[in-house]
This record gives structure tokens, sequence and C-alpha cells, in this order.
């Protein structure tokens, strides 16, 4: 039994409502604000995109603290207290899925003073903060809140993210395909 | 708007011209989504692949700024190929005739080179639109009204519906999407300066007779001439025409066209009191700052595009020294010597709209209870409102009938050329609102989208510059000149770069023309010359942005810094 977030492109009218909840549902559970959901535009398709909790999880064997773990819902969750930071398994993720982010040295509720130290048009593997401790961050599917559903689902204004049960672990890349 | 929101869905086909709701107003996009999945054609003319083009049955890529050759072009073809509906031109419309001598030489193909349509595409829309069951909806937003020939475009489009008979019937007609939640609601109210609330004009003299006998004034102390709009409040500084300005809920030096000659021109002011929520570049400069509460802490009505009124409540207390606006306002007037003593918004809703409009008599309190809504017009009590204007082809017109305007084709104001080469054109964006006076103080909101802002542009001409997605660049124009960051965008124009309103310090508005229609005064925002350039050192312009970011917000702590005080140390009211 596995469960992961689907979207129908058709019905996708680009708002951002989902990652607007995203963060402010991690932000409300003490986790990093950024949003785990990126809005993905082309000229044909517009489609928020999240971690697929694929089979293979690359993103979990790479992982040199063990801050990565697959749980019992077959959900791969991120410890952002036990992350080192290291990158390593945004490298690994076939789907670009693993995004980081860290709390300014100014705390949570202070305003961000910070020196720009890298060029935003670099990949944001590249990207650091003078004093920042960034960890990785990725879709958890809500685990922690109290609702215990995926807060884009929740809120998606035209129902175009859903979330999906299935018997079996969804696509690849499994074990060996993915090495 | 001819028809409601709701009713959009249950249309046969949804025509929108230079407007993109999906930004604008995602709630009207949900509308265009079910429609579309209830079976409705949906037809698109942007210069821009917006959201809704990706859905549409047909996506006309029209060039900038050449409108009214476009619809000029659509009710010619319309015409020669038959799918007007000549009844109804015979019984509800004039001037078809007079109409015509001008329409008549617009063809698809002479047109071509100018709209950039095709005529084959022309006409597979025209009859697409034309020949819709059972109804069809040209909507519209500021692709139309913020353009040189917006008036022209309008009465064009008025037009179109009325020789295709659709509008006049359910789920038809024209709907100009207004910007934001209140601005109809603002209009009805009379925040216009040529009409009374309920759109009575103040060049009648029977109008003016009526207010002057509800207010208890002399007839004679109300103005019997159109006053100024705020467009032109600028120029009339400069023209020492207005010497004291009280600006509320808007905040100029961010949405005007040509900003940094507004800054100037509001600096000559004697008198400068600015009413808002937070602290603004406006309120900043202003020689008193009225605040005022948010719309989660006071109560009353807004008025929808369609005509819907629905009446909202306060969540919380007003915060500090803030005050609701129609306190302020009311305090104001009886401290000038008109004495207002209006004790809830619910009695000035029944005394200055319900008892001088007739046409919104019915909207009571009572019927706008919870959820519910009252659409004008309501004319009395038990009436149900109205969904959908001009059923049976009348017209609210003198004789009843619509009258047909047509007007010839004529450039915008500023063309690109070589030392400008691009056009700039204003958008919306759905993440931040209007000004970002309200949005920008959202920590999630600001997380999505921050400073110094986007500046779309065709992979083309980026590459042309040697710009990549993310870089640093400087924009300028005859006006002036700011550093933004790049969006290479594949859903826009070669030749056309788009930027929202928002931005401080990618602020499109100090680039922007002033140039103004003479009816409406509304600006021509939609097509500006400029030029893009990639910043060299783009560290230094990362830092560069950041510290001129800083410094602004910094001059605003300290402007509201003097609001900073304990509730107890505060004077009498």
């Amino acid at each position: 039994m596995s469960r992961h977030i689907e979207i129908e492109p058709s019905r996708c009218i680009a708002c951002g409502t989902c990652q607007a909840a995203c963060s402010l549902g991690h932000r409300r559970a003490g986790l990093q604000a950024q949003p785990r959901l990126s809005l993905y535009q082309s000229r044909e398709v517009v489609a928020s995109l999240t971690c697929h909790h694929c089979a293979g999880a690359p993103c979990l064997r790479m992982c040199p603290v063990d801050a990565i773990t697959r749980d019992l819902d077959e959900c791969i969750r991120v410890d952002e207290k036990r992350c080192i930071g290291c990158k390593l398994c945004s490298l690994a993720c076939p789907y670009g899925a693993i995004d980081f982010s860290g709390t300014p040295i100014s705390g949570v509720a202070g305003i961000e003073y910070h020196t720009p130290t890298f060029v935003a048009a670099a990949d944001p593997v590249l990207r650091w903060k003078i004093g920042v401790y960034s960890r990785a961050v990725k879709c958890d599917q809500c685990v922690s809140d109290p609702s215990g559903k995926p807060q884009c689902v929740t809120y998606c204004v035209t129902k175009a993210l859903r979330l999906v049960e299935t018997q079996q672990t969804p696509d690849v890349p499994t074990a060996e395909e993915g090495a | 708007m001819s028809v409601s929101v709701p009713g959009l869905e249950n249309a046969g086909c949804l025509m929108l011209f230079g407007y993109n709701p999906n930004a604008s107003h995602p709630i009207v996009a949900r509308r265009v989504v079910k429609a579309k999945e209830k079976g409705a054609k949906i037809i698109v003319a942007d210069p821009r692949y917006i959201e809704t083009a990706r859905i549409a049955d047909l996506y006309l890529p029209l060039n900038n700024g050449s409108n009214v050759a476009f619809l000029n072009t659509f009710a010619n073809v319309i015409v020669n190929e038959g799918l007007h509906d000549k009844q109804f031109i015979d019984e509800h419309t004039v001037g078809f005739d007079e109409w015509w001598k001008t329409i008549e030489s617009y063809t698809p193909d002479r047109t071509e080179s100018i709209t950039g349509i095709s005529p084959r595409l022309m006409k597979e829309a025209a009859r697409m639109y034309a020949h819709a069951q059972p109804s069809s909806v040209l909507c519209w937003g500021m692709g139309v009204t913020q353009q040189k020939q917006n008036v022209e475009s309008i009465h064009t489009l008025a037009a179109i519906a009325c020789i295709t008979h659709q509008i006049a019937k359910p789920n038809s007609g024209l709907a100009p999407v207004r910007g934001q939640n209140n601005v109809q609601g603002s209009c009805d109210m009379g925040a216009l300066p040529n009409v009374f609330p309920g759109y009575q004009k103040v060049t009648d003299a029977a109008h003016r007779q009526k207010f002057a006998e509800a207010w208890g004034v002399p007839t004679e102390k109300l103005s019997d001439h159109e006053g100024y709009k705020v467009s032109n409040v600028g120029h009339l500084i400069e023209e020492g025409r207005i010497r004291a300005f009280y600006n509320f809920g808007e905040d100029p030096l961010q949405t005007e066209p040509d900003t940094r000659k507004l800054a100037q021109q509001l600096a000559a002011l004697e008198i400068f009191v600015c009413q808002d929520i937070f602290m603004t570049q406006t309120t900043a400069v202003a020689d008193v700052v009225l605040p005022a509460t948010s719309w989660g802490e006071h109560e009353g009505t807004f008025g929808a595009c369609d005509r819907t009124f629905q009446r909202f409540d306060a969540a919380l207390p007003p915060k500090g020294e803030c005050r609701h606006d129609w306190e302020i306002i009311a305090d104001l007037s009886t401290r000038m010597g008109h004495p207002i003593t209006y004790k809830s918004t619910r009695e000035i809703w029944d005394n200055e709209l319900r008892a001088l409009w007739p046409a919104a008599f019915g909207a009571t309190y009572e019927k706008m209870a919870g959820l519910g809504h009252a659409q004008w017009p309501i004319p009395t009590l038990d009436h149900p409102g109205t969904p959908d204007l001009f059923l049976g082809g009348k017209f609210t017109t003198p004789d009843g009938k619509a009258h047909l305007i047509a007007h010839e084709y004529k450039l915008p104001t500023e063309t690109p050329d070589t030392k400008y080469p691009l056009i700039l054109c204003t958008v919306r964006e759905v993440g931040h609102y209007s000004c970002r006076s309200m949005t920008g103080n959202c920590t999630t909101l600001s997380l999505l989208a921050e400073e110094p802002g986007f500046v779309h542009i065709n992979a083309l001409d980026a590459e042309a510059r040697g710009i990549k997605q993310d870089d640093l660049v400087w924009v300028y124009s005859r006006r002036g000149k700011i550093i933004t960051r790049a969006e290479v965008d594949d859903r826009i124009n070669v030749g056309t770069v788009y930027m929202t309103y928002q931005w401080w310090i990618g602020k499109c508005n100090d680039l922007t023309i002033h140039a103004v229609d003479k009816r409406s005064a509304t600006p021509e925002d939609k097509h500006s010359a400029c030029q893009v350039e990639l910043v060299d050192d783009q560290l230094w312009a990362e830092q560069h942005a950041h510290e001129i970011y800083m410094n602004l917000k910094a001059r605003m702590t300290q402007e509201s810094a003097p609001q900073q005080i304990a509730p107890h140390q505060r004077g009498d009211r």
C-alpha cells in the first residue's frame, strides 16, 4: 500500500495555492517554510511537481547520516533535524524533487538582513547563505498535519491535485536501475 | 457585465480578449475550466500564450496594440460571412449602415500585417463565436482598457455582440471583468468624479436636487460639473490647479505610469493626506497619514464585477490607532462643517445607497446575511435580482436600442525604435495583488516571489542579449532605468517584454509612458518602448538590488515608527 500525489494538468490553473498551502502547513508544524512542490510551466503543460516517493529512492541510499527513511506507509521522509545539508540526495534524485532551505541567523520571526553571496541564476544546489544551516526539504505528504492529508490536495482550487492510493509502489527507478 | 460570473459556466463559447483570468482572477479562471468541461468552446486572443490558451479551442496570437484593427476585422468577417443576425440588428440596434462604412475596409487580408492573424484563423474564430449555442460571451480585461484605443475597442466589442445576437439572452454578452474585488462596488457608491451613488450624473439638475435634499444642503452647494480623475492629478498639480490631495486606499507611486515624474509632482502639493492600512511609498511622502482598518477588521459590503453585492463581517477588532474608512470620512466631514453622524455601515447602506438609488432598493442587509447576495438591478424587496442584463433586446439607451459605433485603427502612442526596440507591456501575476502593499506583507507569498521582481522575456530576445533565466538585468526606457530578474518565458511573443506592477525595485512604472485616454483617463499601460540589458557583474547586481530594497524598507519602517506606541500612551481621538 502506498500513496502519491497526482496532477491533472488540464485542470491546473497555475494559481500557486498548492505552494502557499504547503508552505503554511509546514511552517505551522515547525518545519522549513520552503514549498515542497514546484510549478512547472511550459507552452503546452502546467503542473505542480513533487516527490514521487519512488520505489528505487536513490536519495535514501545516498544519505550518509540516515536522515532519509521510508516509513511504514511507503512515504520517503527527511528528518530535518538530522540532515547535515550535504546535498547528495538532491544530486541523486532523478525528479529534482529535493530542495534546500535553512533558517537565517536572525531567527524564524526575525527580518533577514543577509548579504547575497550567490548568483540566483546558479543551480539551487550551489546556493549558500552566510550563517544559514541549510537542510534537505522534500514532500512528506504532510504527515505532521492533524488532518493527515497533504495540504496541497486539500486546498487545490480546481481539484487538479489528488491523492492516489495504490497497492504497488509507483514508478522506477528500481534499486538496480537507479544505482 | 451583462452576464453573471457563475453564468459563464453555462455559455456555449467564451472568447477571452486581452484577459488573463488565471493571473488576475483565479476564481473566474476556475469557471472557465468548468465551462470547458461542460462543453463550451474557448477562444483566446492575446499576444501571450496565456494559461487559458492551453485549454482553448482556438488561440489567436494578435500583435500588441492592434486591438481595434483586430476587432474591426472580426466584425468585418462576421458580416461578410453572413454570420450576423439581420432580424436582431433591425429590431434592436441603430446605425448599422453608418457603422459598416468604417468596418467594410477591414478585410482580413488587408489587416493581417497589422494584427498578425491569418484570414483563415480569423474566419474560424468568427464562426465559432457567432454560431455558438446557446450563447457566447466576450470577456475582456486590462488588455483592452489600458490601451490608447480603449473606448474604441469596447464600442466595437459591444457592436460585435449586438450584430451576432450574442447578447440580450441568458448567459451571454459582454464581460469586462474588473480588477479589484470592490472596484465595481466603489463605482456603485459614487466613488467617481462624474456621478453620485447609482451612476446618477452630477451634471443632471434633478439628480443634484435629489441628493441635496437627502443630504440637507442647498442644491447650489453640490458641484454641477465633473471632477478630476486620479490619473490626471499629477499634471493638474503641475498646472497649479490642484494644491491639496487626499488619497486613500491607493499607492499611486507604485501603480500610476511614469512614477518618477509623479513623485516630483506630488512634492509640489501644499498638503498631501494619505489613508491606508500599511506604509507604502506614497504614504511615506504624505504630510498626514490616517491609518485605516483592513478588510479583516471592518464589515460592510463588496460589489462584484457582475453587479453582485455581498456582505462581510469583521474578524478582528481594529488595531492600534486604526479607524474604519467611513468613520474617518464622517469625522472629517463633521469637522469641515457638514456633520455626518452614521453609527454603522448598515445606516450608510440604507440611507446613501438604497434610499437614493432605485435599482438597489431591494439589496437589504437581511438579504445579504450569511452567504446571501443581491444582484442589481433589484428594485423591490421581493425582487430576485438580475443576473442577465438586456434580456429580450431592451437596452438602457433613451430609445431602448443598441447604438453601433465604429472607429478607425490608430497606432499606439509610443512605438519601438532602434534605441528602445522592445515593447513593454504591464500585466498581472497570480502571487501578488496589485501594488503589493497587502500581499507584500504576507510571509508565505513573499517566499514564493520576492524583490526585485521579474521581467518576462522570450528566449530569442534573451539569447540575443546573453541573458539566462534568473539573471539580473537592466530595463530602461525614456522615463527611467530599473534592475530586475529575467524570467525566460516561451509563452510570450518575441519583441515584447512583460512586467508586473507590484515590485518596488523592479518597478515597471518607472518606465511606462504617461498617456491617458481623454474620456476615461485610463493610462496606456500596455504599450511603452524599452530596452533590456544584462548586468555584467551578477554578484554585484544581487548585492545592489538587495541593498536598495533594504534601504527602502528601512525608510518605510522609520516613517511608520510614530505609530508604534502603546495604547495607553495614545491621546484622545
